[in-house]
């Protein structure tokens, strides 16, 4: 009967009425939900009822509730929140090192290595004072500790962009167990995949995660016909189904420092992290931090190498009776440096040098790196192949070593060429000096000069003054009271490089000092070329430094303000396009919450409709009850 | 920095949700914020540009200029030091020139006719004390520094030694850096006050063409020679040369220090190129090359290697032998192999330098170096400088003794003559003939020399360096010849080769007695020998020298003596103004440096300020303009906030 169909009509006017008010009442109550997508009610008319000639409606079917969110909107939201954070990861780091540099300040290092050369100047006017002598130590020992200091504080640095990289993998892994239980719920919600897409708060909260996670490292997410999602880091996947597979770290020893690489615990496949904070954090630490650290090792190691050459060929106001090299060479009938340059391009652990075929085995030796990305990176040979002129050595370098590349088979840690230095003997009563040339045959032509070779020529120039010791170091000592000892002229940079009479020791950033005999005992500070004390010769050379190119080209302070320039010129442009990117995932974010967020008074006003309707139906009903009551009652 | 107001409301979709509502209020609110955060940054500074990625060209700009400014800064501080440093010496030399005057009316009076032997010993007790002053302002300090020493500015550099004053400094200059690649000489180098002699300087003793020409001790080329030393001290501009003999090769030549490496790595080569240096050329100045084949050695590219070695060569037959690579002599240079590596005789030379006679004998061993012999002589108590000539083919010797002679003679054997440092008459000055007492000349024309033919010539001889100048002069003259002869080398001969009377004339002309002491005066048919002569040392000519000289002659009641201290104390008074205009020079010119430093450091500081600092004014502005768009923005924004449907319902 009509009437008691009625019944039903009005049952389902009320009951969608009310959902729709408990819906609205959702979107209200969750309006400043994160990742709440709004939902709207759909409804369509019921069956209706055929009577031949006309149809009688039933009344409104529920038919869904839908989430409004557009899919392609989320992905362009993930790509974007991944690309910021690689992006403002690398800005704060770059502005961190910036900010420790301190450039335009004037305490920077910068400065202090400016001070140095004044204090060298005003030495260079005055060259016996001791007050003189004072200053440039001081200023030395102030460039020094700059150096350690910044040095030290970026090695720190990498340290904890590492620990970051750590925590942010077992984030990652919080991230992927999670959507993978969410996958489960969400098709145990939906009815093993028969409802697809009713989960409504269970998809908006994968879809955060899901966001979070690209946050963390760069994903893209694909939907099953089932209803589970399956998230990829580039072509790998971090959740499959209802699986998640771990990330772990795997560690290894990096420029002395142990270092964190991402990779799956399982091993089933390569982890590129593309995009993300842990993109960012492997830029930072693999290139940002270690090319401006190799920058200031290099500034370090040349600033040492140019202040040993010319304090080691110069006269103090004393010369040696007793002189141990700082550094040696074990074995000392091997020559004491070889030259070669890259010939071939070499992968990660090899060197490839057409010179070195036929050569004899440098296997125990090693070598260090001039020039190139690699440029100071020491290691030791491991192997040699003659037939092709290859060397293998423990430990990757950072990047391959190109063609061109130029390389060093010594133990030093400066380079030595062919050349020749003057041993200066002074007989200190009569003061007359006599100079002794020791050829540094090193063209790989016939028989190179070894240690043994240097120490036999000092010898056969004073008999007795020079001894090898166990380590490979070299000693001097005069034979008797009234000679002392000196360089002078050294054209292939060996006295530097093994360290006798050096003005700093150390090699790069944090190890850089100045010599302690020298702080001991300004005196013997080499103002002069000569024994005659007012001679300033020396102490001109330290000043002339200044404008010489040495680092590649460039002076030392050229190169600082090349440092310099090119941090600021990247933190700037870091800096931009982090804002930029800001701008555009705003946009996104904006966009999403126009057609996915709530507006509380639409959701008034569409409150106000649906109260209505319900007092509507419900009126509709009391009516249909009265007819039945009146036929119930009135027969 | 996104400027406050980029749109965030696109116009494409018309619906806002409350969430956008508030988080475009949000995001307008920090932007103000952060702009006046900036803002005041720059005001509490006083900089725009606080760190390089601010503005990093600016940065770099502002790095540059710090450092300009601070070099000049030094560069100033320099001059200053080195200003004061030359006006103390300059003081010095004034002292110094006083004395000379002193002693110049000194030594007038006293050759007057009312001089007499009592004044003229009082007078040589005022030349004494006269002395002593001036050792004294030789010796000025400036800042515990010897000012007059060069580099041995820690000793004593005039000692007082028996009655002479011998010089122990050196003469390094002492340079500063004044300006960007300029160096200036900040002290008085005291061979400009004329305390080391002129002489003796290695000539070439054979006689003939090059007669007195400076020695080239021509020393021969072996493999530990220095290519720096080579080209008389030009050296070798390395680059690559191509050989070509059977075979062709390029070969890299820049790691090359000494010429045994440039036959090194030539030799490496041999396989392809088939061409060899096995040793030097006959005449043991450059190398040998060999092959099978004709020998090509050419540049590559633009280089001139194969030039400054002297290989440079087209199709040559082997042996080919190499140009002369004239090595200069260097400390390093081995004794063996001067003279084309005849070396020197081992028995040395005899030095004599004093008013008493010391002497030493410095031999030569086999196997040393050019360095040994010079550290020998210069070690000797004899007050010598012996060094390397600025040539660089030989060897000088000067004095360093004033009121000394310095002879050197044989010690036995022929070292003195190789070297060219043996004393003798024809380098001898006019001035040191006659134990010193010169030939008495006069001002203007000497000699008159009547020729056979009827001319006549007349000679001064003040205008003879030395008396080889002088007999020179003479033998150019037309149809005279004159030479050096006799044992001992030490008689002029006059010839008369025209023809015409019987015999020829020389006679001393205008109260001269030159011709007279030269031994030349006389008559004679066709050649006139001279007596021997005798000649003293050399001496350094000098304030000192003419001060000691002066005092000796007046103690020896010497009129002649007086006459020629006076011209000595002539010569010094020239050397020692020359030497205070140099330095007024010096110190001019770097006044003028340090003024143009200073305009460019103003310079600088301006383009520095205007790169770094921040334009107050504007910021205070740009400020109060953010403050109110501030304020304006909050009160919206609570206005905006505030308002929902729900108020009404």
């Amino acid at each position: 009967m009509v009437l008691l169909s009625s019944l039903n009509t009005a049952l389902t006017g009320l009951n969608s009425a009310m959902a729709a008010l408990q819906t609205t009442g959702h979107n209200i109550a969750n309006a400043s939900t994160p990742g709440y997508s709004r939902q709207r009610v759909e409804m369509e008319a019921n069956r209706a009822l055929d009577y031949g000639r006309f149809e009688i409606g039933r009344g409104v079917n529920l038919k869904r509730i839908q989430r409004l969110v557009d899919e392609s909107l989320e992905g362009r939201l993930r790509d974007s929140t991944a690309t910021l954070g690689n992006l403002s990861v690398q800005s704060e780091n770059l502005q961190r090192i910036e900010a420790l540099l301190d450039a335009l300040s004037d305490s920077d290092l910068g400065t202090h290595l400016d001070n140095l050369f004044e204090a060298i100047q005003d030495w260079a006017n005055d060259p016996d004072d001791v007050s003189a002598r004072n200053g440039v130590l001081e200023a030395a020992r102030t460039a020094a500790d700059s150096f350690n200091y910044v040095s030290g504080q970026v090695r720190r640095q990498r340290e904890q962009v590492n620990d970051e990289i750590v925590v942010t993998v077992g984030e990652i892994n919080r991230l992927t167990d999670e959507i993978a239980d969410l996958n489960r719920q969400v098709l145990l919600q939906e009815n093993g995949g028969v409802d697809v897409g009713t989960a409504n708060d269970l998809r908006d909260r994968r879809g955060l995660l899901a966001r979070q996670l690209s946050d963390l490292i760069g994903v893209t997410t694909v939907e099953t016909t089932t209803g589970e999602i399956n998230v990829l880091a580039g072509s790998a996947y971090l959740v499959f189904g209802q699986q998640s597979y771990a990330l772990t770290t795997s560690q290894k020893v990096v420029d002395g420092l142990l270092f964190d690489t991402p990779v799956f615990a399982s091993g089933s496949a390569n982890l590129t992290a593309a995009g993300g904070k842990l993109a960012g954090l492997i830029e930072t630490r693999d290139n940002l931090t270690r090319e401006f650290q190799q920058g200031l090792d290099q500034l370090a190691h040349e600033l040492a190498f140019q202040f040993n050459r010319i304090q080691s060929t110069g006269q103090g106001l004393e010369r040696f009776s007793l002189l141990t090299s700082r550094d040696g060479i074990p074995v000392s009938t091997v020559p004491i440096a070889i030259e070669g340059s890259v010939t071939s391009a070499s992968t990660a652990n090899t060197l490839m040098d057409s010179s070195l075929v036929g050569a004899a085995s440098p296997v125990g030796r090693q070598f260090i790196v001039l020039g190139g990305r690699n440029v100071l990176e020491k290691r030791t040979i491991t192997d040699f192949d003659p037939v092709n002129g290859t060397l293998f050595f423990d430990g990757d370098m950072p990047a391959p070593l190109a063609i061109g590349d130029r390389y060093q088979i010594t133990e030093l840690e400066f380079p030595v060429v062919n050349g020749s230095f003057q041993y200066v003997v002074t007989n200190e009563i009569t003061g007359s000096q006599q100079k002794f040339t020791i050829t540094v045959d090193l063209d790989r032509i016939g028989a190179d000069t070894t240690l043994a070779d240097v120490a036999a020529q000092l010898n056969a120039a004073l008999p007795g003054s020079a001894t090898i010791l166990p380590d490979g170091k070299l000693r001097l000592q005069s034979p008797t009271n009234d000679v002392r000892l000196a360089f002078a002229n050294d054209t292939s940079g060996f006295v530097a490089a093994i360290g006798l009479n050096t003005f700093f020791d150390g090699t790069d950033g944090e190890s850089i000092r100045v010599n302690p005999d020298l702080l001991i005992k300004p005196s013997l500070l080499s103002a002069a070329k000569s024994n005659a004390d007012g001679d300033n010769s020396n102490a001109l050379e330290f000043a002339a430094l200044r404008s010489k190119g040495v680092v590649s080209g460039a002076s030392l302070e050229d190169f600082y303000q090349g440092l310099v320039g090119t941090l600021g010129t990247r933190t700037s442009e870091m800096k931009n396009r982090a804002e930029n990117q800001q701008l555009v995932l705003q946009q996104l974010e904006n966009q999403r919450e126009r057609t996915s967020g709530v507006n509380v008074d639409e959701e008034a006003v569409k409150m106000l409709e649906f109260q209505r309707a319900f007092q509507a139906s419900a009126r509709f009903l009391a009516v249909v009850d009265t007819l039945l009551d009146t036929l119930i009652n009135g027969l | 920095m996104l400027p406050p107001g980029t749109p965030f409301v696109s116009s494409t979709f018309s619906r806002v949700s409350t969430v956008l509502g508030r988080d475009v209020v949000l995001g307008n609110l920090r932007r103000n914020q952060e702009e006046l955060l900036r803002i005041q940054e720059q005001l509490a500074t006083g900089f725009k540009v606080l760190r390089p990625s601010d503005d990093a060209i600016a940065s770099n700009r502002v790095l540059d200029f710090q450092l300009r400014i601070r070099r000049d800064e030094q560069f100033v501080r320099n001059i200053d030091r080195g200003v004061s440093r030359l006006e103390t010496s300059d003081d010095a030399l004034g002292g110094m020139n006083d004395l000379v005057t002193k002693a110049k009316t000194i030594s007038l009076q006293q050759v007057q006719s009312t001089a007499t032997a009592a004044t003229r010993l009082t007078a040589a007790t005022e030349v004494s004390a006269l002395l002593k002053q001036a050792v004294n302002l030789g010796n000025t300090q400036f800042e515990d520094r010897y000012l007059f020493g060069g580099s041995r500015s820690e000793s004593t550099p005039f000692l007082v030694v028996g009655n002479a004053v011998a010089f122990g400094g050196d003469v390094r200059a002492f340079d500063a850096d004044v300006a960007d690649g300029l160096r200036a000489q900040t002290n008085v180098t005291s061979d400009a006050l004329g305390v080391l002699s002129d002489e003796i300087r290695g000539v070439d003793l054979t006689p003939g063409p090059t007669f007195l020409q400076p020695i080239d001790l021509d020393p021969r080329v072996s493999d530990s020679t220095k290519l720096s030393a080579l080209n008389r001290g030009e050296g070798v501009r390395l680059g690559s040369i191509q050989v070509t003999g059977t075979g062709t090769a390029t070969i890299d030549l820049r790691i090359a220090e000494t010429v045994g490496d440039v036959r090194d790595l030539i030799n490496a080569q041999t396989g392809t190129t088939g061409v060899s240096v096995l040793g030097f050329n006959p005449a043991l100045n450059g190398l040998q090359l060999t092959s099978v084949a004709p020998i090509t050695v050419q540049e590559v590219g633009n280089g001139v290697t194969a030039l400054d070695l002297g290989i440079q060569v087209t199709g040559a037959v082997s042996p080919f032998d190499g140009g002369d690579l004239d090595p200069n002599v260097i400390e390093e240079t081995l004794i063996g192999d001067l003279r084309g590596g005849l070396g020197l005789d081992p028995a040395g030379v005899a030095i004599t330098n004093a008013t008493s006679g010391s002497s030493f004998s410095a031999t030569v061993a086999p196997g040393s170096t050019v360095g040994d012999l010079l550290n020998n002589l210069n070690t000797a108590n004899v007050y010598v400088d012996a060094r390397i000539s600025s040539t660089g083919r030989g060897i000088d010797v000067l004095s360093r003794l004033s009121g000394g002679r310095l002879t050197i003679a044989e010690n036995g054997g022929a070292t003195a003559n190789q070297l060219g440092l043996l004393s003798t008459l024809a380098h001898a000055g006019i001035e040191d003939l006659n134990g010193g007492q010169g030939v008495g000349s006069a001002d203007g024309l000497d000699i008159k020399i009547t020729k056979k033919d009827g001319t006549v010539a007349y000679f001064d001889v003040d205008n003879a360096t030395s008396v080889q100048a002088l007999v020179d002069a003479i033998d150019n003259t037309a149809g005279l010849d004159a030479t050096i002869t006799g044992a001992g080398l030490n008689q002029i001969e006059i010839t008369d080769t025209t023809v015409g009377a019987p015999t020829f004339t020389i006679v001393n002309f205008n109260g001269s007695y030159a011709a007279t002491n030269l031994g030349i005066a006389g008559t004679a048919a066709a050649t006139i020998t001279g007596t021997p002569l005798t000649f003293d040392g050399v001496q350094p000519v000098g304030l000192f020298t003419g001060l000691i000289r002066l005092r000796d002659a007046l103690l020896a009641n010497d009129t002649i003596g007086i006459n020629q201290a006076a011209r000595l104390l002539e010569q010094a008074q020239k050397k020692v103004l020359t030497a205070r205009a140099d330095a007024g020079a010096r110190t001019a010119s770097m006044e003028l440096t340090k003024n143009r430093l200073e305009n460019e450091k103003l310079e600088l500081k301006k383009l520095m300020s205007d790169s770094r600092d921040a334009d107050l004014a504007e910021v205070a502005t740009q400020f109060q303009i953010q403050q109110t768009v501030l304020e304006a923005s909050l009160a919206v924004a609570s206005r905006i906030l505030q308002t929902s449907l729900f108020n009404y319902l």
